[in-house]
């Protein structure tokens, strides 16, 4: 048995998990800043650093004790280098650099788009090749993997991220921040009527492009407060997401039918849209294809994932030196990296 | 007791080995590369040096702040982590009063450049204990109202810390006898935080908290908004 320690600090959730073989999760524990970041609308990234530091040791002691498990039942640390803010980042960093070097234990650095989509992993074993919807706060991106941790970007969003359009609608609407669980509550009381654009660029492209349903949205609601008509935000709710996962789906069918993947998956903190969860598997059935998607509380941000991403580098024994620093925009390892086979 | 001392809370890292009264090794530099790459590769020539292992060590120190706060977190968190895996009591010094020790005698005002026309300072007298005697409180201030605070002593003050050129200056025409330290003596130094810690309280590595001085700008903007709004 070989257990891994994994530690993200990317944003405004401190997590850590301890995952076996690389698939099963030993522990999986995730402090939520979401309320401490609330009244000021969004993340702040210097509140997320603080709030990092005071959280992250109690933490890994609380994981520990939850899985019965002391020091020598570790055999490696892993850590998110990037992407994420630089100093949130940095705590996760410099603490598992000091875990690393004070135990002589392996450390394993992460790619946190890498750990979105490794979160599928521990469902299992997947057949490659695979394309990968990944959808989050700061990610709109499709990508194509050939096997084990080689991944080619074959779209990405050119403006806002998915998320990023669904936490902005919600402040237009008047909603509480994040905005994306309550815009799909909400849709679910109004119809999909209101007629928002769907960017697919131009033909061919993978890309993605959300400002202009962004706007459109925006124009819609000035325009009924204007006119001093009521807002039917259940409606617009309904509309935009519908517009979203229009989009999305489009986009990831070409990718299908461009690749011929055996496996479809999704990932990120949008991959817990119920809606485009339901339309993603709408779109497998047609082509075939088994659906990947991770448990709701495997798409936000967590450690599990970062675990099992890591369980390649280590099999690899792609150890990271004591140098190692925090990568605040660290791209996907794109094309070969070869893993021993 | 074999004590690890690390200080990353201004542009300088500091590194150092001590047991009891004897400074096995110290390593400080003062260079642009970030603290994040530079830190454990300092310590892990420390340990080679010495021969010394993780688990030889006794007790660990670090500058809590003020200073950067990205840099402050770098060294805490590191310190926190070597704590938790090697289940050792852990020390929080002041920047200033680390500053401080580097003097054996006399009046000291270490400023630290705090940015929004402030520096961190206070002021302590040494040589009359083993730990530098506070007599200004730890502030964020201004520099003018620094040297009214000082103006009272016509002993000579010595000023150290990345912020003394911008206080030198305005301190020659309001104080008595200002004085710059000397090069050695100007920045942090682990040595010094090393010699500090074996007189303070230690803590768990889990009760180490930082020493910010100051609020997060998005706090100062929220607080100043509810403010206005009353
Ligand atoms: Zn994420």
């Amino acid at each position: 048995m070989t257990r891994i320690m994994a530690i993200e600090t990317s944003c405004d959730e401190t997590a850590v998990a301890i995952i076996a073989n690389g698939q099963e999760i030993t522990t999986n524990q995730v402090a939520s800043q979401i309320e401490i970041h609330a009244r000021f609308g969004g993340v702040v990234p210097e509140i997320a650093s603080r709030q990092h530091l005071l959280t992250l040791n109690p933490l890994i002691r609380k994981a520990l004790a939850e899985a019965g498990l002391g020091w020598p039942d570790i055999d490696a640390l892993a850590v998110t280098q990037g992407p994420g803010l630089v100093g949130a980042l940095l705590v996760g960093v410099s603490t598992a650099k000091a875990l690393a070097w004070a135990l002589n234990k392996p450390l394993l650095a992460v790619n946190h788009m890498a750990g979105h989509i490794y979160a599928n992993m521990l469902g299992g074993a997947v057949e490659f090749p695979l394309v990968c919807l990944v959808v989050s706060g700061g990610h709109t991106e499709l990508i194509y993997m050939e096997r084990d941790m080689a991944f080619k970007t074959l779209g990405q969003t050119r403006d806002d991220a998915a998320g990023e359009a669904f936490d902005k609608i919600a402040r237009v609407l008047g909603l509480p921040y994040p905005g994306g669980p309550v815009i799909d509550r909400l849709a679910y009381q109004g119809s999909g009527t209101l007629d928002f654009p769907r960017t697919m660029l131009e033909a061919g492209s993978l890309d993605f492009s959300f400002s202009g349903l962004k706007t459109a949205v925006m124009n819609y609601v000035h325009n009924c407060q204007q006119r001093e008509l009521a807002v039917n935000t259940a409606d617009i709710a309904a509309s935009f997401q519908a517009a979203v996962t229009d989009v999305l789906v489009e986009k990831t069918a070409m990718a299908i039918g461009l690749t011929r993947p055996a496996t479809l998956m999704m990932a990120g903190g949008v991959a817990a849209n119920s809606h485009l969860r339901r339309a993603m598997k709408e779109l497998a059935d047609r082509q075939s294809l088994p659906l990947r998607v991770p448990p709701l509380e495997l798409c936000t941000d967590n450690a599990a994932m970062i675990g099992a991403a890591a369980w390649p580098l280590f099999i690899a024994g792609r150890d990271s030196p004591m140098s190692l620093n925090a990568l605040p925009n660290l791209p996907l390892p794109e094309g070969v990296e070869n893993c021993r086979d | 007791m074999l004590v690890l001392a690390i200080d990353t809370t201004t542009s300088v890292c500091s590194v150092a080995l001590a047991r009891d009264d004897r400074l096995l090794a110290e390593i400080t530099t003062n260079l642009a590369r970030t603290h994040s790459q530079r830190l454990l590769p300092l310590v892990e020539n420390l340990m080679a040096e010495t021969g010394l292992k993780p688990e030889d060590l006794e007790l660990l120190a670090v500058t809590r702040g003020p200073g950067s706060f990205t840099g402050l977190r770098i060294g805490i968190a590191t310190i926190k982590g070597m704590g938790l895996a090697l289940d050792l009591p852990v020390v929080g010094v002041s920047t200033l009063q680390v500053l401080a020790h580097n003097f054996s005698a006399g009046l000291i005002c270490p400023v630290l450049n705090a940015r929004l026309n402030q520096v961190y300072t206070a002021l302590y007298r040494t040589g009359r204990s083993p730990v530098p005697e506070n007599l200004l409180p730890e502030q964020a201030i201004s520099i003018q109202g620094l040297l009214e605070k000082l103006k009272g002593y016509d002993e000579p003050i010595w000023f150290c810390g990345d912020g003394v050129d911008l206080v030198l200056p305005a301190a020659t025409d309001k104080l008595a006898a200002p004085r710059r330290a000397p090069l050695h003596l100007l920045g942090n130094r682990a040595g010094a935080l090393a010699d500090l810690a074996q007189h303070c309280q230690s803590c768990s590595a889990d009760a180490l908290t930082p020493f910010y001085l100051r609020d997060s700008q998005a706090e100062i903007q929220l607080r100043q908004r509810l403010e206005g709004a009353k």
